[in-house]
């Protein structure tokens, strides 16, 4: 179906590269924002033009952040003996909402993937190693996620800091909170089962 | 005779289902005919029955071709009794463009390998013969499913393991064509092998523990159709490994092996050893079937793995398979045909597809049997 006006057209071609949005999605956004005030419309183009334009990545952690070194980086009041290893940037506002981790983060931006030629170099591993060996860290948490190549990215940070003497933890995988052990899925069981800790 | 306590298959409903537009199906706990000529709609019921089990069809490749030609969806719902008597109800939805979709209860599942799991069947058609006939992938295929409708979790670890394989073949063929440098390349090597390695004895694991316990029930079954022949199923692995390694073990020899392979997979540029190369050798009187056993060996071979598996899953699972015999009696004999039916037929739910209404004559009295005659896509009690 096309519109007569070509602007709106457009619009809408642009709408439908975002992830989860198929063609009436956009449609519908696109008739939306036809129908919206002028200034409505304009603070929505400020606001993605700000968040291309003021945010980087922190140089220390590489999460997004708005100032250099970010927040968490640059607070005082975390614990600048641990580091936690995560995929993405979404991984660390996940963590962060739990209150519970007091630590630093490093963002590594992905994992290893040879298929679709994501090797070492396209990740901020050696930026992380860097960190490591500069000194005043303890404990490396790796927590990525529990896919095939989630693990090996996993085993080859390990290998890596071990050199070091830091300890390397990595997050446990099991069963989730709140779910009765009758109803979890065979997988997850024997997961968490193979992944069984001393009491 | 006294109800016996198995899973069953009360009724089913299907909708643009190959020619059925809509059939509607009670059957009897026993024996099951469907009666017909060809390309009357026989087989689309046996098919319409594994959707519910296996969440696909033994004959078709793909989703849409099950689907009817002027229809946009289609749709299976069977009605079981588990061994306990509990009903369960299977929904198994496909719409062009949308997918498939099952529903057990009513309840959406998105993990198809636990309903492969729950419902356990067993099928014989003429495809099946490839496992005898055909290439070590087909045979390796027929026992991966027996081992996936034990384990549910062996489909994550055959799936994992095959992920892992890509990206170690993917690797080693950057090595070999120096797509990487060779220091850094050997450095991603090592990780990958772990994962490899873990991943490679627990299906390998598996498969030596199910060879150890499957061989006596083929052994019995097939005494049962040829006696003083000694039928014999060699498992074949690479890294030798025997039926009391651990896991720790088998994961140690596939480590040694893998060290001693290095220069051969660089060179080569893909990975020498695991599952993926495993062969199991059918033999009777210590000669190789495929190639030198008589057509009359072959189907005893195949009927003889049939009923293994059947009462294989039966003992090893908490619910009784389901028989399905797509033109059993071509494909076997009438004679092999009838015998693995009053052998079945005891213990659990057949269904079977037929030319001729007698061709169960002798055994007939012997069971419960609803027959059905299939005429283009409709089916009416006989």
């Amino acid at each position: 179906m096309l519109y007569t006006s070509e602007s709106l057209e457009t619009l809408i071609e642009e709408l439908t590269k975002f992830p989860g949005i198929g063609r009436k999605t956009a449609q519908r956004l696109a008739l939306y924002i036809l129908k919206q005030p002028k200034e409505e419309v304009e603070k929505l183009v400020q606001a993605i033009i700000n968040v291309k334009e003021k945010i980087k990545y922190c140089s220390i952690c590489y999460n997004i952040t708005e100032t250099d070194p970010c927040p968490i980086c640059s607070s005082p009041k975390r614990d600048k003996t641990t580091i936690c290893v995560v995929e993405e940037p979404m991984d660390v506002l996940a963590i962060e909402k739990t209150n519970e981790y007091n630590g630093l983060y490093h963002v590594i931006g992905g994992v290893l993937n040879p298929l679709e030629g994501i090797g070492p170099d396209a990740l901020k591993i050696k930026e992380l190693i860097h960190r490591v060996s500069s000194g005043g860290i303890k404990e490396v948490i790796i927590a990525l996620n529990p896919s095939v190549e989630g693990e090996t990215t996993s085993i080859y940070i390990a290998n890596l800091i071990k050199p070091f003497g830091i300890k390397v933890t990595r997050i446990a995988r099991g069963l989730p909170i709140g779910t009765a052990l009758e109803y979890a899925d065979i997988a997850t069981i024997v997961r968490a089962i193979e992944n069984r800790t001393t009491m | 005779m006294p109800k016996k306590f198995e899973m069953v298959l009360k009724s089913i409903e299907i909708k643009n289902f190959r020619n059925h537009i809509h059939t509607k199906l009670e059957f009897s706990e026993n024996l099951n005919l469907f009666v017909g000529g060809n390309a009357q709609g026989k087989t689309s019921i046996l098919e319409a029955i594994s959707y519910l089990c296996l969440t696909k069809s033994f004959n078709a490749n793909s989703d849409s071709y099950v689907l009817n030609f002027n229809a946009k969806f289609f749709e299976v719902l069977g009605t079981f009794e588990l061994d306990n008597g509990n009903e369960v109800t299977v929904k198994v939805n496909f719409e062009n463009g949308q997918g498939k979709r099952i529903f057990l209860n009513k309840e959406n599942v998105e993990k198809f390998a636990i309903v492969v799991h729950k419902f356990p069947i067993v099928i014989l058609s003429p495809r099946s013969k490839d496992v005898v006939q055909g290439t070590p992938e087909d045979r390796r295929k027929f026992f991966d499913l027996a081992i996936a409708q034990l384990s549910s979790v062996y489909v994550d670890d055959i799936l994992n393991y095959k992920k892992v394989l890509k990206q170690r073949n993917r690797i080693l063929n950057a090595i070999a064509s120096e797509e990487v440098k060779l220091e850094q390349g050997l450095d991603l090597l090592n990780v990958w092998d772990e994962e490899f390695i873990n991943y490679a004895a627990k299906v390998t694991f598996r498969k030596v523990k199910f060879m150890n316990d499957f061989i006596l029930f083929f052994k019995k079954a097939y005494s049962n159709f040829s006696a003083g022949e000694d039928a014999e199923i060699k498992y074949l692995t690479q890294v030798e490994v025997d039926v009391q390694d651990d896991f720790e073990v088998i994961k140690n020899k596939f480590e040694v092996a893998l060290k001693k392979l290095r220069s051969e997979e660089i060179r080569r540029g893909v990975t020498l050893i695991g599952p993926h190369r495993d062969e199991y050798v059918f033999e009777i009187n210590g000669h190789e079937v495929k190639r030198f056993a008589s057509q009359g060996q072959m189907k005893t071979f195949l009927v003889a793995l049939t009923m293994a598996k059947f009462f294989y899953l039966k003992e090893k699972k908490s619910e009784t398979p389901i028989l399905l015999l797509d033109d059993a009696f071509d494909e076997l004999d009438v004679e092999r045909a009838k015998k693995l039916i009053s052998f079945v037929g005891n213990v659990g739910q057949v269904f079977i597809t037929a030319t001729d209404l007698n061709v169960l004559s002798g055994i007939e009295g012997e069971f419960k049997m609803k027959k059905f005659i299939v005429k283009l896509g409709t089916v009416n009690d006989a």
